[in-house]
């Protein structure tokens, strides 16, 4: 376990090594309630020089003004004999004639960091980080942890780089970046996702912070400029577009974010209302749709994945849950957990944990309409899960055992009054027509 | 290119409204404001005993529609604003509460709706007359027979 972090931009590495610099101090900050270092810049003799990578280190905590000290002296550095460098990197101890005649520092009862690197031209090995002091006429030695930045970014390294750039091609309208959506487009970001819009009118609250992607630093702003932010912190690569407003009151707004075809629409929604209106027109506009979130609290998990036309919507499947009335062997017995339900909103004190695991689920769910060929499509469009072994609903919501999965298999209803088939009084008429000719003949009366 | 209206993209629900409504209520009519469609039309029916006033009801469609139910209000004769709750079964905005907002069926059409409004007026005008002392949340109050205006 080392007793701390160094982080170094490698251009100044670069820089030490082009120049054979011989010492000289790294300038930065250092967080002053941990040992985490931050290299932003080097002085050699009377030149200062900053590093270009500085830019991607601007927004580290250190940085707060409450919990960092830029210090133009922070870490002094040098570059030593090859055999010193390779005996302090395996000892705790040495003399201390022979540690400050090797690198001319001179040694104090004050630990002090010091970051060495080989005299070999031309090397830009990895320099190693101590923190040094003197005790008992010897150097007592211990290691800090060095963290090379490159310049830029490079996020995805432990990602497949086929996933990615397949990912790099698709676009994600998330409807809800509460709890559970924004850990949708984080985990979604973080595969690589092309083009993410966040769409959510609310704003971080206190109460929040418990189960969200942020935390206190973030309050009061909106959620969906947190997701960004968020999304900025991992130096994750999606282009992300947000907007503020109320999907249900802006509907329409909503449609305008459907006439640029997104390759799927994700509503994490917290109501009823939302949900049937996400529900709708991404069905009447053909685009996939997954609808998630949590009831009963969070014990209860859905995730439906709808392709318009070839899998039941929302209404498909609350139709069908409502038609297993007639099937439940107690008539005291709630078929689902929505029925009896005063509320519009789904309101829900759910465990972080829950959360995490239904946005785990929607994830998956998104992999394989984004990337069929690669991701498997889930065994049913209707996916429920439960935390606990429970008998007190019927089908699908009945769960033998904690953490279990129900693969609902819904069936497309002709009575769906968004994607069943037209009523009969309709038969004959070109519906476009005749609404075109509606809206042609009240036109005269507009105000 | 503006943003899409609900009929824009569901003409068919369009189309299925106007028939339906102009079946049962031939007197209202549809109109527009910007992108606002709504229906304006009268309801007569009152209990017997209580003077004939009749209605003129909006059923407006939001942006929403029909995910959500229709913006309902009455445009005359003027009610009280304190008049609102489950007992007036009206929201503080002054739009008619018709259904619960979570078990509206999206199926529900404007006939329909007229249906509902004029059993509504039909209890409120009730209500106030003191031939009932609640509003009933589903159906028309009882009571005795009366005469309807067409």
């Amino acid at each position: 376990m080392s007793a701390g972090t160094v982080i170094i931009p490698k251009d100044l590495i670069s820089r030490i090594v082009e120049h054979q610099f011989a010492q000289g101090w790294f300038s930065g900050l250092r967080m002053t309630s941990e040992e985490v270092y931050i290299a932003l810049g080097l002085k050699v003799n009377e030149q200062t020089i900053s590093s270009d990578g500085s830019s991607r280190l601007a927004w580290h905590r250190a940085g707060h003004i409450c919990f960092g000290r830029f210090d133009e002296q922070l870490i002094e550095w040098r570059t030593v004999e090859s055999g010193f460098f390779k005996r302090v990197a395996s000892i705790e101890n040495m003399p201390r004639s022979d540690f400050e005649s090797a690198t001319s520092v001179s040694l104090t009862p004050e630990p002090r960091p010091l970051l060495l690197r080989q005299d070999v031209p031309g090397d830009a090995t990895a320099p190693i980080a101590i923190q040094v002091q003197l005790d008992n006429d010897a150097a007592r030695i211990e290691r800090l942890e060095v963290k090379l930045l490159d310049r830029t970014p490079a996020p995805y390294q432990r990602a497949p780089s086929t996933l990615i750039e397949a990912m790099g091609e698709k676009a994600v309208v998330v409807v809800g970046v509460g709890s559970g959506g924004a850990e949708v487009a984080l985990n979604l970001a973080g595969v690589g996702l092309g083009r993410l819009t966040v769409v959510d009118p609310d704003t971080l609250s206190a109460e929040n912070y418990f189960r969200y992607i942020s935390g206190r630093s973030d309050l009061g702003r909106k959620k969906v400029d947190v997701v960004r932010s968020e999304i900025q912190e991992r130096e994750l690569l999606a282009e992300l577009v947000t907007f503020d407003f109320d999907v249900v009151s802006s509907a329409d707004k909503f449609r305008g974010l459907l006439l640029q075809a997104p390759d799927l629409v994700i509503c994490a929604t917290d109501s009823i209302a939302s949900r049937r209106t996400v529900n709708m027109n991404a069905v009447l506009m053909n685009i996939p749709c997954i609808i998630a979130g949590t009831l009963n609290e969070g014990r209860i998990g859905e995730v439906l994945t709808v392709s318009p036309g070839r899998t039941p919507c929302y209404e498909c499947v609350r139709l069908e849950l409502g038609a297993t009335l007639g099937r439940a062997e107690s008539e005291e017995r709630s078929p689902t957990p929505y029925m009896g339900s005063e509320h519009d909103a789904l309101a829900s004190s759910a465990l972080r944990s829950d959360i995490a695991v239904v946005a785990s689920f929607a994830t998956r769910a998104a992999l394989s309409v984004l990337l069929p060929d690669r991701f498997a499509a889930m065994p049913a469009s209707y996916m429920v899960w439960g935390r606990e072994a429970d008998s007190s609903y019927g089908p699908p919501f009945q769960f033998d055992l904690p953490m279990m999965m129900n693969y609902f298999s819904a069936a497309l209803r002709p009575d769906c009054p968004v994607c069943g088939v037209l009523p009969p009084e309709l038969n004959g008429l070109n519906c476009a027509v005749e609404a075109k000719k509606v809206l042609a003949e009240i036109a005269k009366f507009a105000g | 290119m503006a943003d899409p209206c609900w009929y824009d993209v569901f003409p068919a629900r369009l189309v299925l409204e106007c028939l339906r409504l102009r079946r049962a209520a031939p007197s209202f009519r549809l109109r527009k404001v910007g992108t606002y469609l709504y229906w304006i039309g009268d309801l007569t029916e009152r209990p017997a005993g209580v003077p004939p006033v009749p209605a003129t009801v909006m059923i407006g469609y939001p942006q929403a529609f029909p995910a959500v139910p229709p913006d309902v209000f009455l445009v005359s004769p003027e009610i009280d604003p304190n008049e609102y709750g489950h007992t007036w079964h009206r929201w503080a905005n002054g739009k008619i509460c018709l259904v619960r907002p979570s078990h509206w069926n999206l199926a529900t059409t404007a006939d329909e709706v007229v249906a509902k409004v004029a059993d509504w007026y039909f209890n409120y005008s009730a209500k106030k007359a003191g031939l009932i002392r609640e509003m009933p949340d589903i159906g028309r109050a009882s009571l005795p027979p009366m005469d309807s205006q067409e």
